[in-house]
Parts: C-alpha cells; sequence; structure tokens
C-alpha cells in the first residue's frame, strides 16, 4: 500500500513540519502557513512521513509561537484580510506536539499483523506531518469485522475506530469518567461488542437497570434499548428485587435468591465499609462459624436473643460491644427481600448454566441499586461462586482435556467499592484484577473515582477507556503506570464531557481519542443487526424459505 | 531570443556595470521600466536578471542645469515640441539591482559570476519569464538588503508587478508576503508596511 | 599685501564722475546719429564714399538704400529647421614633440513643426601630418605654421564645412536656416600679418568654397553668422563720413573720440551701430541690409560677398551676415530674419541651434587635461620624451 498522507487525494485538513523533539517529550511540529491552530484539536491521531518510517500520534498539545519579539509592540493590521493571512504562519504560527506512538512500515500490507510496531525513535527534523488517515488508523487498529468492534470515531474523522475484542478480553479493563460523561452508553457499547464477537461472556451487575431490559440516554429521561432487546436470545435478565420486577411488569429469565446458608464469614468481611464495622467485629464471623456451623452459623447468630449475645461474647472470648453491633447490623441483611433464611439457592449454578451456554447475564438490582449493602454483598458473592468454579473447571479443563470454561467479563460498577485500598485485598475482584485471565475471567471496571481504586488494581487495568475526568486525582490515577502517561494528561483534560472518550492499554496499540459510536437511535440499533417487528417477519420468512425452499415450488 | 526580434521591447543600454546591479540608459526619454520591473540584459549565453529599483531622468551634462521654460505654454508636449533638443540633452536612465541570471544550466535566483557588459541591450521580461522566475522568491533577500535603494518599496512593486502574471495574483502575494514575514523576522514595522503596500 | 581700499574708493569716485559725463556726451552724438540716419542723402554718401573711402582710418558700410527703413518679420513657416555649426580646439603645444591640434566641430539640426526632432552631433579631428601643420605656396618658399589665428580661422572653415555638410543631408522639403556663431567677412586673419597665402588657402579654397555648397542646394536654404553684441560701428561710420560738418579730408581736424579734440557739435563718434538700431528698431524688426566693407572681402569672397543686417532680438540688438545670394532673395533673407528671432525668443535671448552646437563642441578643462595626458601617455608608449621644455615640467609639478 502507499501512504501518501492525504485523505482520499483530498488536502489534509492541516499540516506542518517538524521542528524539534524527543522521544520523551514528544515532537515539536510548526504548522504551515494555511494551517490554523484553531481547527486543530488536542487527542488528534497525527502520522509523521518520517524518511523512511510513518509515525502515528496523538497531539498532546497546540501553542501560538512568534518569530518575531517585537511582534506585540508592533501588531499587524490584522482586520485587512490579506495580512492577517500573510502574518498566520509566518511571524506568527502556531505549534503542536505529538506523542510518537507507532511507527508504520511502509511497505507492509495493510492486514499485517507487524504493520506497526511501537516508536523507538522520532521522525527527522522538517519531516510532514498532518492528520492520520483512514488508511492508518485501520492499520493501526484495525478494520470492522467479528474480532474487531466499531467502539466509535477517532476525533475529527469520519474513519471507524475498532477495537480488537479478544485482545480486550484478555485482560481486566476500566471505564473511567466523572459522572455524565457517557460511562454507561461506553460500557454498554463495550458489552455489545463483546457479546457480538463472542468472544466471552458477560456478567453484568447491573445496579441501575441500565443494561438488561431498557436503559436511560445519558442526561434525560428518554429510555434506550438494553442488550435483551437488542439481542434477545443471547442475554438473559436476572432479577434481584422482585417487587420492582412487578412493579415494572417486567419477565425477568430468574429471580435471585440467596439463602443465609450461602454466606461466609469473607463475605461479611467485605461489608465492613458498608456496615461501618469495626476490625474486630469484623473478624468475629470465623469464630461463630467454628462455634455453630459452616452452613447455619448466621442463621443461628441471627436467631439469638440480645441477652444471649452477651453469653456468646463471654464464651468465645470476644468484645461483648463489638458482638452486639455485629449482630445488630447483619440483622440488615433480613430486610432484603432475596434473602431467604430459610433453604438454599443455587443461584450460582443457575447463572452458570446460563454462561455456559453461551448467554450473557444482566442482573438488575432493581431497588437494591440504591443500597451499596446489597450491591456488595451479592456481586461480591456470586463472583466469588463463579469464580470458585471457574477455578474448578479451568483445572479441570487442564487435567482433564475437557472444554475451557468460556472467558467471562465481570461487569461491576461503582468499583471502588471492592477495590478501595484497605477492602481491595479481601474481595475476590482483587483477585480476579491480578490473575488476568488465568482462569479466564476479568472484569469490566466502571467508576467515576477512579483515585479511589487502589493502585496496585489500577495498573492491573489492561485497557481503559476514558471519558472526561476532572480531578486531578483521578486522572493521576488513571494515568498511572502509563507508559507517556503525563503526555495524555492534556488530552484528557481537554475531552469533551460528552461522548468523546480517550482509549488506550492492551487492546489498543496507542492513545486514542474518539467520539462513541451512536448509540439509542433506530439507525445505531440497525448497526447492532437489531430489527424490528415487520423486518424481523420479512427476515424469518426469508430464512424458513432458505430452509425449505421456496412454498410454490 | 534574438536581438532582432526583440527589438521592440528593447529599453536601453547597459552604462554602469557590477556584480551587484547595473545601470541602463534608456534608448528614449521617459522610457524606463516601472519600478519594481522584472528586465533582462545580456545574450543567450548568459542573461542577467535585474529588478528596477530606482529611476532617474536629468540632463546629460551635470553642469547644464534644466530650468523653467515656456511658461505660456499649453501642455508639457508642447514644451517639448518647442525645443525638440531636450529629448536629447536630457536622459533616462534606470538602475537595477541583480536577482539572477540563466545560463545554459539553467535560472539562478542569486548573483551572477560575471556583470552584463556595458551596452549590453536591456529588456523588459515577458509576463511568462517574470512568471517563471518568481515561481521561487528566493531574490527577495536582495531586494530587502539592497543598499541604497528605497528597499521596500522596490520589494512591494516588485511583487505586485510578479503578481499580475501569475494565475492567481492573491495567492501569489500571500506566498510573498509570507516569505517577506520570513526575512523580516525581527522587523515588524517593515513588515507591516510593505505588506500594507501589497493589499492595495 | 592688503589692497588700500580708501585711496581705491576715491579714484572709484572720479572714474564715476568722468563716465557719467562720458555718458551725456555719448547720448548726444546718439541723438546727432539719429537725425543723421533719418536725413541720410544715399546719393550723396555714395559720391562721398567714392570720393573719400581709402583715405579713411575708419570702416563704413556700404549703404544703398535709406539706413532708418525698419521691417517686421515675416511670419514663421510651419515647419523649418535649423542647423548650427560651432567649434572648439586645442591649439598646439609649444613645449611638447608632438606637434598637433585637435579640433572638435559640434553639429545640430533642430526641427520644428510637425515632427519635432532634434540631432546632436559632435565629431573631434586631430591634425598631425605635415601639411596640416604648415601652409604653404606651391609656387615659393613661403610657409605659415597652422596655430593661433590661423588654427582659430581654419577651425572656422570647419565649422561652415561641417554645416554644410549637415545641411546637404537635409531632406529639401522644409526651409532650413544654417547659422554659425560669429563672423562670416571676419574670422581673425589681418591683412598685413598673415600672408597671402593663407587668404588663399583658408578662404578661397575653404570657406568660400562651403558658403557656396550650401548656396548650390536646391532647397530653400539660408546661411548666416549670429553676431551677440556686436561692437561694430560701420553704419555709425557711414552716418559720421555723410555727416562731418568738418570735412572729412580734414580728419586731424575731426573731434571724434579717436582724436582727443573737441568734437564738432554734429560728430556721431563713439557711438556704436547697436546703440543706433537699439533706437531705431522695435522688437522683432530688423534694419536695412548693408554692405560689409572689407579689402579682405573684396578680394577673396568672390560671388560670396557678405552683407549684414541689425536685428532688435528682444533682449538685445544682434548683427546678423549673409551672403549675397541670401541677401538679395527676399524670401530667404525674410526667413533668416524671423527664424533668427524665434531662436532666440525660443531660448531666452540666444539661437538654441547655436547654444547647442556650442554645448557639443566644447573641450572642458578636463578633458583637455585627458588629451594632454593621453597624448603624453601615447608618445611615452613609443618610446618619445614627451615635453621638452622644463618651463613646462615646472608648470605641471607645482611645489614649495
Amino acid at each position: 500500500m502507499t501512504q501518501n498522507g492525504s485523505t482520499g487525494g483530498m488536502q489534509p485538513a492541516w499540516s506542518g513540519v517538524v521542528i524539534s523533539g524527543s522521544l520523551t517529550d514528544g515532537v515539536t511540529a510548526r504548522l504551515d502557513a494555511g494551517s490554523s491552530v484553531e481547527d486543530i484539536k488536542v487527542g488528534t491521531l497525527a502520522a509523521i512521513e518520517g524518511e523512511r518510517m510513518r509515525f502515528l500520534g496523538e497531539i498532546t498539545d497546540v501553542s501560538l509561537e512568534s518569530a518575531d519579539r517585537n511582534l506585540g509592540a508592533a501588531p499587524p493590521d490584522t482586520s485587512d484580510p490579506f495580512i492577517a493571512q500573510v502574518v498566520s504562519g509566518t511571524t506568527a504560527y502556531g505549534t503542536i506536539k505529538v506523542a510518537p506512538r507507532l511507527v508504520l512500515d511502509k511497505e507492509a500490507a495493510l492486514s499485517d499483523e507487524q504493520a506497526h510496531m511501537p516508536a523507538k525513535t522520532v521522525p527527522s527534523h522538517f519531516s510532514r506531518i498532518s492528520q492520520a488517515t483512514a488508511q492508518d488508523i485501520e492499520m493501526v487498529y484495525g478494520s470492522e469485522d467479528d474480532q474487531h468492534f466499531w467502539i466509535g470515531n477517532p476525533l475529527d474523522m469520519e474513519t471507524k475506530l475498532c477495537l480488537d475484542v479478544r485482545r480486550l478480553v484478555e485482560r481486566s479493563n476500566g471505564v473511567f469518567g466523572k459522572s455524565g460523561t457517557g460511562k454507561t452508553f461506553l460500557t454498554r457499547l463495550l458489552l455489545a461488542g463483546i457479546l457480538q464477537s463472542g468472544e466471552a461472556v458477560n456478567l453484568v451487575f447491573d445496579m441501575h437497570g441500565e443494561y438488561g431490559w431498557r436503559g436511560s440516554a445519558e442526561g434525560s429521561t428518554r429510555e434506550v434499548k438494553g442488550l435483551k432487546q437488542l439481542f434477545g436470545s443471547k442475554v438473559a435478565v436476572f432479577a434481584l428485587d422482585a417487587e420492582s420486577v412487578k412493579r415494572k411488569r417486567l419477565n425477568p429469565d430468574y429471580m435471585v435468591k440467596i439463602g443465609y446458608e450461602e454466606i461466609e464469614p469473607e463475605d461479611i468481611q467485605i461489608l465492613r465499609g458498608a456496615l461501618n464495622l469495626s476490625e474486630v467485629a469484623a473478624d468475629i464471623p470465623y469464630s461463630l462459624q467454628r462455634k455453630f456451623s459452616k452452613r447455619t452459623w448466621l442463621k443461628e447468630f441471627l436467631a439469638l436473643q440480645p441477652e444471649a449475645i452477651a453469653d456468646l461474647a463471654t464464651e468465645m472470648n470476644v468484645n461483648q460491644g463489638a458482638m452486639a453491633t455485629l449482630h445488630r447490623r447483619l440483622g440488615r441483611l433480613d430486610r432484603f427481600s432475596f434473602m431467604d433464611p430459610t433453604g438454599a439457592h443455587d443461584s450460582v449454578g443457575r447463572l452458570l448454566d446460563y454462561l455456559n451456554r453461551g448467554m450473557h447475564v444482566v442482573l438488575e438490582f432493581g431497588g437494591y441499586g440504591n443500597d451499596l449493602l446489597a450491591y456488595v454483598l451479592v456481586a461480591n458473592l456470586l463472583t466469588r461462586r463463579i469464580h470458585q468454579r471457574y477455578v474448578d473447571m479451568k483445572e479441570r479443563a487442564l487435567s482433564e482435556m475437557s472444554p475451557e470454561p468460556r472467558p467471562l467479563v465481570i461487569t461491576i460498577e461503582e468499583a471502588h467499592r471492592f477495590l478501595m485500598p484497605g477492602i481491595a485485598e479481601q474481595t475476590i475482584f482483587a483477585t480476579i484484577a491480578r490473575e488476568m485471565r488465568k482462569y479466564n475471567v476479568t472484569l469490566l471496571v466502571v467508576d467515576q473515582r477512579p483515585s479511589s481504586i487502589a493502585d496496585e488494581i489500577m495498573s492491573q487495568v489492561g485497557t481503559k477507556l476514558v471519558c472526561l475526568l476532572d480531578d486531578e486525582n483521578d486522572v493521576k490515577a488513571v494515568l498511572t503506570g502509563v507508559s507517556g502517561g503525563s503526555k495524555l494528561r492534556t488530552v484528557l483534560a481537554s475531552l469533551d464531557s460528552k461522548q468523546q472518550a480517550l482509549a488506550f492499554g492492551h487492546a489498543v496499540p496507542m492513545p486514542v481519542v474518539f467520539r462513541t459510536r451512536d448509540y439509542g437511535t433506530t439507525e445505531s440499533y440497525k448497526s447492532f443487526g437489531y430489527l424490528d417487528e415487520a423486518e424481523r417477519k420479512v427476515k424469518m420468512e426469508k430464512d424458513l424459505a432458505d430452509l425449505y425452499g421456496p412454498e410454490d415450488e | 531570443m534574438t536581438t532582432s526580434k526583440n527589438i521592440t521591447d528593447r529599453l536601453g543600454q547597459v552604462v554602469v556595470a557590477s556584480t551587484t546591479g547595473f545601470t541602463a540608459h534608456c534608448h528614449e526619454l521617459y522610457q524606463a521600466p516601472p519600478l519594481g520591473s522584472l528586465v533582462r540584459c545580456g545574450r543567450d549565453d548568459g542573461v542577467v536578471y535585474g529588478v528596477v529599483a530606482g529611476i532617474t531622468t536629468e540632463s546629460l551634462d551635470p553642469s547644464r542645469r534644466p530650468m523653467a521654460r515656456d511658461a505660456k505654454a499649453e501642455s508639457e508636449d508642447e514644451v517639448y515640441a518647442n525645443h525638440p533638443q531636450l529629448t536629447r540633452l536630457l536622459a533616462t536612465r534606470f538602475e537595477t539591482l541583480s536577482v539572477g541570471y540563466r545560463d545554459d544550466v539553467g535560472l539562478h535566483r542569486y548573483l551572477a559570476p560575471l556583470p552584463p557588459s556595458i551596452y549590453s541591450f536591456v529588456h523588459l521580461c515577458s509576463d511568462g519569464e517574470t512568471r517563471e522566475f518568481t515561481e521561487s522568491l528566493e531574490s527577495l533577500s536582495v531586494l530587502l538588503n539592497a543598499p541604497n535603494a528605497p528597499q521596500d518599496d522596490v520589494a512591494a512593486a516588485f511583487l505586485r508587478l510578479a503578481s499580475t502574471t501569475h494565475s492567481d495574483p492573491r495567492a501569489f502575494l500571500v506566498r510573498a508576503g509570507k516569505e517577506l514575514a520570513v526575512q523580516l523576522i525581527g522587523q515588524s514595522q517593515r513588515l507591516n508596511g510593505i505588506l500594507r503596500r501589497l493589499s492595495r | 599685501m592688503a589692497l588700500d581700499l580708501t585711496r581705491t574708493a576715491l579714484q572709484l569716485d572720479s572714474m564715476a564722475v568722468d563716465i557719467k559725463e562720458r555718458e551725456v556726451d555719448r547720448r548726444a552724438r546718439l541723438q546727432n546719429a539719429l537725425a543723421a540716419l533719418k536725413s541720410f542723402d544715399v546719393e550723396e554718401y555714395q559720391s562721398r564714399r567714392e570720393t573719400h573711402e581709402s583715405a579713411l582710418n575708419y570702416p563704413i558700410a556700404a549703404i544703398t538704400s535709406p539706413p532708418d527703413a525698419a521691417y517686421e518679420p515675416p511670419p514663421l513657416p510651419s515647419d523649418f529647421s535649423v542647423a548650427s555649426a560651432d567649434g572648439s580646439h586645442i591649439d598646439v603645444d609649444r613645449h611638447s614633440l608632438a606637434q598637433c591640434y585637435l579640433i572638435n566641430i559640434g553639429t545640430v539640426v533642430l526641427t520644428y513643426g510637425s515632427k519635432p526632432d532634434a540631432r546632436l552631433q559632435a565629431q573631434p579631428k586631430l591634425y598631425a601630418r605635415d601639411e596640416d601643420m604648415v601652409l604653404r605656396d606651391e609656387g615659393n618658399d613661403r610657409a605659415e605654421q597652422v596655430e593661433g589665428a590661423v588654427l582659430g580661422a581654419k577651425r572656422a572653415v570647419e565649422e561652415v564645412a561641417a554645416l554644410a555638410e549637415v545641411v546637404e543631408g537635409l531632406p529639401q522639403d522644409r526651409p532650413v536656416v544654417a547659422m554659425v556663431d560669429g563672423s562670416l567677412a571676419f574670422i581673425g586673419l589681418r591683412r598685413g600679418v598673415h600672408q597671402d597665402l593663407v587668404f588663399r588657402s583658408i578662404l578661397e579654397d575653404g570657406f568660400v568654397m562651403a558658403l557656396r555648397r550650401m548656396e548650390a542646394i536646391t532647397g530653400k536654404v539660408a546661411v548666416m553668422g549670429y553676431i551677440s553684441l556686436p561692437n561694430s560701428a560701420e553704419v555709425v561710420g557711414a552716418l559720421r563720413l555723410a555727416s562731418c560738418g568738418l570735412g572729412v579730408l580734414e580728419s586731424k581736424k575731426c573731434g571724434g573720440p579717436e582724436s582727443g579734440r573737441q568734437a564738432c557739435d554734429a560728430c556721431v563718434g563713439g557711438v556704436r551701430d547697436r546703440d543706433v538700431f537699439g533706437a531705431l528698431l522695435q522688437p522683432g524688426q530688423r534694419s536695412e541690409v548693408f554692405g560689409v566693407s572689407s579689402d579682405v572681402v573684396t578680394q577673396y569672397y568672390g560671388d560670396q560677398s557678405v552683407r549684414f543686417f541689425y536685428l532688435n532680438a528682444g533682449s538685445e540688438i544682434v548683427r546678423v551676415e549673409v551672403p549675397q545670394w541670401v541677401a538679395e532673395d527676399t524670401d530667404i533673407l525674410g526667413l533668416v530674419h524671423t527664424v533668427t528671432l524665434d531662436q532666440c525668443r525660443r531660448n531666452t535671448g540666444y539661437p538654441a541651434a547655436l547654444m547647442e552646437a556650442h554645448e557639443q563642441a566644447v573641450i572642458s578643462g578636463g578633458d583637455r587635461r585627458l588629451f594632454s595626458e593621453m597624448l603624453t601617455d601615447v608618445l611615452e608608449g613609443q618610446g618619445v620624451a614627451a615635453n621638452l621644455s622644463e618651463k613646462d615640467r615646472s608648470k605641471r609639478m607645482r611645489w614649495l
């Protein structure tokens, strides 16, 4: 293929020439006279035509320079359009900073896996620079196919930006951004992408009912279709809140119930924050389990009368006050309708059944979405069990040569609740993040406060998709451990507050700012293969015809 | 490019020649090309290009000064008709700054290795020639830095005249202006002055 | 030493008194002259002239019609040319081994009217051959060096010859006035000083021949000499002869200014022709044509004898000399009159063509030095010491 640096023979929107730079600080280019800084956005992908290689990188800064120190004293009469045109780009000119990320082999074919490599040098002086072309984008990020999911468009470009889903699910990933910036939309897209690719199955802990049947459009009351509506047969909706299900007249595939017997001391540990328990109090369940039995400890403990608590404390030689507190706080579990003191429910088993069949499961929390205690309890509990089963399956697969479990992506919202320093060590989520995909389970972490997530966990997040963040600590947290992270800082800060995100990390050869693919319009549903009633009928008839031949014959 | 072919556009002959420029004596009184015109002198084997940087009309004999005549004449032409000798006693000369040359290799936009010879014929460059010469504007620096010349006016006049030979005069002037901006870094007042001359 | 200005001032005072007295006297004589002009009796004058001319010690003009006539200029032709020639020379340097001289002739043709034009030209010529340096007589051993006055005369010949050359080359569809600066009759040669061979060589073979060439041109051509601020008094001489009360034969009794004796009341002595015609002629008018009275002209000019008139050119009275053939053709004489006047008017008092010819011919001091240096270089290049005289060397090297 040839790289002529232009899009379809048209003049590039802007162009310039490299004047200085270093690999660590990035390359500075002077804009050509015809190019205005006003046309250039930080985050745009730029291509630099070096002598032997073509470099790609994102614009990290834009600045105004003047060739003449006296310019301020005798400014040109720019009210004259001619003079303005002359002065722009010469006496006064713009510079851009570009972080070279990749080099493209000019000789390589488009499909060549080795077509791009990390940039280990900078382009030579006076190399031409201009906006990256559609070809560049496809060469780096791939073109839309089963494995490559169209997630949006690079800043200021019409080209489809695709995400390599296979690489994406190899590691845990994160979607970050302050509230209202489109995290949920982006997450929904990612889920759809994973779903369509078939590279993994999803388990979504849907706190606010955004993913299952329907969701809400960002910043409005408009409803958008959930995964179930778009990909009906591939998606199962599990529900937790019977009342909400009844009220909304939903028809969930399964109502999740959790028996007291299924709760283990580890599950209480993680609720320390939510229950405001002291360390001592949080450790008591381990003793209770030994005192009572593995299965019945919670039920028996909660059945105790307050007077009996004091005796038990004395007997077990634990702090009486701590035990009383524990007793009182755990009593809150009683209020949850999905908690069943009487029997055991194999919710985990049902979940795995679905997952093993390649179904994607959305667990809608309904009214419990606003109850952190319920969310943390259920998400952690289920995940722990599922992870345990995956570990088993994986080990069995290794020893018996039986099929591997399907790769599973678990989506958690408000992830910092599970991954805060101090708590993270105890939750299954930290373990999953650390294991990468040793047991075919990875996380999709959705959070608005990345700074609250333990650094250790953040550094394990393979691919990050970041919407606008304005808290300095959050920005820092997101960029921790990212090579050339400081150069991304300005890019991140200059994102639009809507429908724009920066992607970088494992599945993205080089950081890229993109405009998120539309979701919510009829057109957008069609692009996911969604057929409305009439269309579905037509398609069904056609399918039948294909199967049995035309009816007439 | 033979001498006879171009006799009509012949302006005069070189009377002073140096490496940096030449002065031509016009064949006809007042027939100097306008300030900033691109002219050429020499033969096929070596053409030197100059830009008109000054025009003088004065008495041929420095000791004879022209004085006012014919107060009652109704037109200036009448004065010259009444005194036909005047056209012989006055002379128009123009000075040029050498901006390039052409040899068997091609066109060069820098000083010729040798000045033209005295009495070389001087011709006004055709539009095509001017356009070709001003495809590139390195020679601007010569005009901008010429000692004893109204540098900025010459440069502005040169560009304005040359612009008319290009298909898009405005685009040419913008390109030229940008070249000026580079050449005149640190001299924004001069730059502004020239740009104002070019913009009207 | 400083000038004693006190004494000088006193002397100047007495001089001013003298001048004033003489001026009063001169005015009286001018009135006499004008009276004599008015009452001039041509026939009486002719007889007096025939009787006394050879005995007079002053020149008298030939007057054949009443001298107080004044003529208006005829209309200027619409198209005409004025040709002119002037010369200058570098004389022989006695101190140099190289015996040579240089004559530079400037010629001008100014054309007026529908197609105005001007041709200005200068032609220098170096003379160094033996026959250039010495005039010899064929039959005998007499010879005369060409230098000084002789060279001046030779230059005048070259001027007229160049003029003839130019005029011959002009188209004949328009009238031409060919003018030289100075007299046609008196070109610096004097009887008694210069030998006959000089006159014959310079005048007969040169000057007069050139005049004849121009006469021979079929078109309307006039030749003239222009004399600015003429000091001549030939007409006044004639008046004196005609009106002297004391008797012309007894010239010793005449109280003319040269005698130092008391003049008679009617005396016109000391008045110049230009004074008389200045009073007589209105601007633009010319006088009657008179004949030059000169032995040289009579002896050597043949049919080209010279006549003259005075012209009020506006700012001064000038004398215009023409050959006989011009004076006799009223048309051509009128042409001379009107064109001369026009030339003076165009050029604030002095003919434009003459001025330009002079400018072409003139050899500046710088050019003279340059010529001298070139000459020296050439000679030294031939191994010849250029300068012979110590005086010359001392002049060149001024020292303390």
